[in-house]
């Protein structure tokens, strides 16, 4: 194990990581999985460009808020609330389209 | 306040705007369940968005066990929304699906209906179904479907069968009015609504049974036709393979037609027959149009008038050929008598043209012998008549090879002559026949051959002189002129002459002329002006068939007391013209001894002397009994045999074979007055050495000699 190994290792024994948010990632993970799986369908979503990087932000944000724990915490912690900040504007724009825009049942 | 805060009421708002557009958005844009999911997605992210600016705005930390829980929820409702998702896209798919089979459905022109097998009844109709059972879809649909389906059926009813595929069976449709449609109907069951259906298709086959119908009816009528005809009528394919044969045929046979069908033409004819009838099979199959023979059978001896024509596929193309043989034999039969009959009629009226050209001959001969006795003296003179009668009798023998060649037993001799040359002779011999008759002559000079038998001119020329000779019984003028002309000079005939250079003979007579209507008739075989017995009305037809065979045309030119004018056009050839040799020919000598047999005295008498002139020794034998006696007593002196082909009892044939018995090596000139085809043929096969037509001259009959002499 190399030396930035040793760094992690003793970073993660340092670290305050809390239980909600590994459960939180685990079933986010577990969504994402799901929806890699189902993508083609899901692709066939009205406005699915705007729909789908929502859910990658918001993964990213969940990830994040169990990184920031070990490393970074600080910048890491921005960013996930702007990844946070990100999809929810993304799924406003996307609910917008599909409710407001051109009538696209799916 | 941290700036995190900033982001997270950004996270509130948004999320607050997507909920109020899903609130107050367009509401068939997701189905209600997946939008309150989606709508309680929204509203956890707003919420968790509002924990989170709580505590990084420092405003409270007492909503982080709340944060703490929507965060774990936030994902699994996020899973809950996708699957709502998927679930509407799926339903949409199965809309569209059962929109498109709708669509196609009440776009098919076949009748559909979907059987609820369990309720038994119609679950629906297509409105092609609905219009053939004569009723509306609503009073169609959810009633017994053995009321309109099946009806006549029911022991067969496909629900009993449930599962298996019916497949293009004809059945029966009751529709509304109580009528039996006759339908195909193929029957498959199908997944529907989470249960197993049946998909009836069925096809109105109404037009199509009476179509069958109407075939069946005109197949019959054909094949009654077709096996009611006396004629034998078959099929055969390329191969030649028997596919179809009526009764008529097959009853040759004795073979019903089971057997006979596939069979190859060989099983029943010959490999000679069949060899034949493949050819014209093939011939047939290739160039698309009938063709018909006469054939006879090597079966029966029979004869058939048969007829190929090729039946064609699809595509244009002949895929088989259909036969039909008309049995001909009592008609060639009654054809040969009848052929026979007129024959003899022919050379009856021949007969008297014959004399009539003979007593030409005759006079002539008695005309010079008459002058001879009167220049007894004068032996120049007589030599000179003595050739004039020599042509006579050569003119004679000519007549009489012509009737060997109408009984089709002679043999004619096309060469390049000199038209001129056959004019000048002709007319000289008739000029001292018909004293009365002052013949003028204009002969061209550059004249071009002509490629013909010089005889059959000949006999042109004599007919038109006789026809000439008729028309002016007190005696005129005739005048005979030859010029070379083109097809350009013919124009304006009845016909359309082929293109080149022909030689023009023109006869004109100061005659009585003819009518109209006599000119019509002119060529007309047995048509004559004179009395009964006095012609035969052979002449000028013959003539017209000797220049037609000559590839020449003749033309005829008359006017009531005006004379008449006949032109004949010949082909003119650019060979170089044979001189035909008239006069005495020198004889060649020979030396050694022959034996002439011959049962006419006077042939006998004369052959003798002339042998004898030749040079050679001769024995005479009246027959054929004594020609073998005489022969074997002297077969070492004797050179030759001189054998007659016809005498009473053992005639040439069988003194050749016993002359042959004695000495192997004999030679023998087989002479005739018939021609060299039939008896005569055969002896020359069995070894004869030579033959030669009677009557014969002096040196016809030494060069003959003199050739089978010269054999080793």
């Amino acid at each position: 194990m190399g030396m930035y190994g040793a760094f992690l290792l003793s970073q993660w024994s340092r670290a305050m990581i809390q239980e909600n948010e590994i459960v939180m990632l685990i079933i986010g993970l577990g969504v994402f999985i799901f929806v890699l799986g189902n993508r083609p369908q899901l692709k066939r979503i009205p406005h699915a460009d705007w729909f789908l990087p929502a859910f990658y932000l918001l993964l990213a944000g969940w990830i994040l808020t169990v990184v920031e724990n070990i490393l970074w915490g600080e910048v890491l912690n921005y960013l996930e609330h702007i990844c946070y900040a990100a999809a929810s504007l993304l799924l406003a724009v996307w609910c917008w389209k599909v409710f407001r825009g051109k009538k696209e049942a799916i | 306040m941290h700036p995190v805060a900033v982001f997270d009421t950004i996270t509130f708002l948004g999320s607050l705007t997507a909920l109020v557009l899903i609130a107050t958005g367009w509401k068939r844009a997701l189905r209600r369940d997946a939008k309150l999911l989606l709508g309680g997605f929204f509203a956890l992210l707003m919420l968790y968005g509002l924990c989170l600016f709580m505590e990084w705005a420092g405003i409270t930390t007492a909503l982080d066990t709340m944060e703490d829980f929507i965060g774990a929820l936030l994902p699994m409702f996020f899973a809950f929304v996708v699957y709502a998702f998927l679930q509407e896209i799926s339903g949409r798919d199965l809309r569209i699906s059962e929109d498109r089979l709708r669509r196609i459905l009440d776009s098919v022109q076949t009748g559909v209906v979907v059987i609820d097998p369990e309720a038994h009844t119609i679950a629906d109709v297509n409105p092609v179904a609905a219009e053939m059972i004569g009723s509306s879809r609503e009073e169609i649909v959810n009633k017994v479907c053995h009321k309109f389906i099946c009806p006549a059926e029911q022991g067969a009813c496909p629900i009993t069968d449930l599962g298996q595929n019916v497949d293009k069976s004809e059945r029966v449709l009751l529709t509304a009015n109580g009528t039996a449609m006759p339908i195909l109907k193929t029957v498959v069951p199908v997944w529907l609504g989470g249960r197993e259906h049946l998909l009836e298709s069925f096809l109105d086959i109404t037009e199509l049974k009476q179509a069958e119908d109407a075939l069946r009816a005109s197949e019959e009528e054909y094949r009654s036709l077709v096996e009611s005809t006396e004629d034998s009528v078959y099929l055969v394919d390329s191969d030649c393979k028997y596919l179809f044969m009526n009764e008529k045929h097959r009853s040759r046979f004795g073979l019903p037609q089971e057997e006979v069908v596939g069979s190859p033409y060989s099983r029943f004819h010959s490999e000679e027959e069949t060899k034949a009838f493949v050819a014209r099979v093939k011939e047939v199959m290739e160039i698309g149009k009938s063709l018909w023979h006469e054939y006879r059978s090597q079966r029966d001896g029979r004869y058939f008038l048969r007829t190929l024509s090729p039946v064609k596929g699809a595509d244009g193309r002949a895929v088989a050929v259909t036969v039909v043989s008309k049995d001909i034999t009592e008609r060639k039969s009654l054809e040969a008598q009848l052929q026979h009959v007129q024959r003899m009629e022919a050379i009856g009226t021949l007969a008297g043209g014959i004399a009539h050209n003979f007593n030409n001959l005759l006079m002539g001969i008695g005309g010079h012998l008459s002058l001879m006795s009167l220049d007894a003296d004068d032996a120049e003179a007589i030599r000179d008549r003595l050739k004039k009668m020599e042509q006579l009798v050569e003119s004679g023998t000519q007549l009489t090879s012509h009737l060997l060649g109408y009984a089709r037993e002679g043999r004619y001799e096309v060469k390049t002559i000199s038209l001129n040359q056959l004019v000048a002779e002709a007319t000289d011999t008739f000029g001292m026949t018909k004293k009365e008759i002052t013949i003028h002559l204009e002969l061209a000079d550059d004249l071009l051959g002509i490629q013909a038998d010089y005889g059959q001119i000949e006999q042109v020329l004599w007919n038109l002189f006789v026809n000439a000779s008729d028309a002016m019984p007190g005696g005129g003028d005739l005048f005979v002129k030859t010029m070379s002309v083109t097809h350009d000079d013919m124009q304006g005939k009845l016909y359309v002459p082929k293109h080149g250079s022909y030689v023009l003979l023109m006869v004109t007579d100061t005659g009585e002329g003819m009518d109209e209507k006599t000119i019509g008739r002119a060529f007309d075989p047995f048509f004559t002006t004179k009395g009964i017995g006095q012609g035969t009305g052979l002449g000028l037809s013959s003539a017209y068939g000797i220049v037609k065979a000559h590839g020449g045309y003749i033309d005829v030119e008359s006017k009531l007391g005006s004379g008449t004018t006949f032109k004949v056009y010949l082909p003119a050839s650019e060979k170089s013209v044979q001189e035909v040799a008239r006069s005495a020919p020198e004889v060649v000598k020979g030396t050694g001894t022959v034996l002439l047999v011959d049962d006419e005295e006077l042939v006998l008498e004369v052959g003798k002397e002339l042998l004898e002139v030749m040079g050679y020794r001769v024995l005479a034998a009246k027959d054929g009994k004594e020609a073998v006696e005489i022969y074997r007593e002297n077969q070492d002196d004797l050179d030759i045999v001189v054998l007659d082909m016809v005498m009473p009892g053992v005639g040439g044939g069988e003194t050749f074979d016993r002359l042959k018995e004695i000495n192997t090596n004999v030679r023998v000139l087989l002479a005739s007055g018939f021609s060299v085809d039939g008896e005569a043929s055969q002896i020359l096969e069995r070894g004869c050495n030579g033959f030669i037509q009677k009557p014969f001259n002096m040196k016809e009959l030494a060069d003959k000699i003199g050739e089978i002499m010269s054999m080793p």
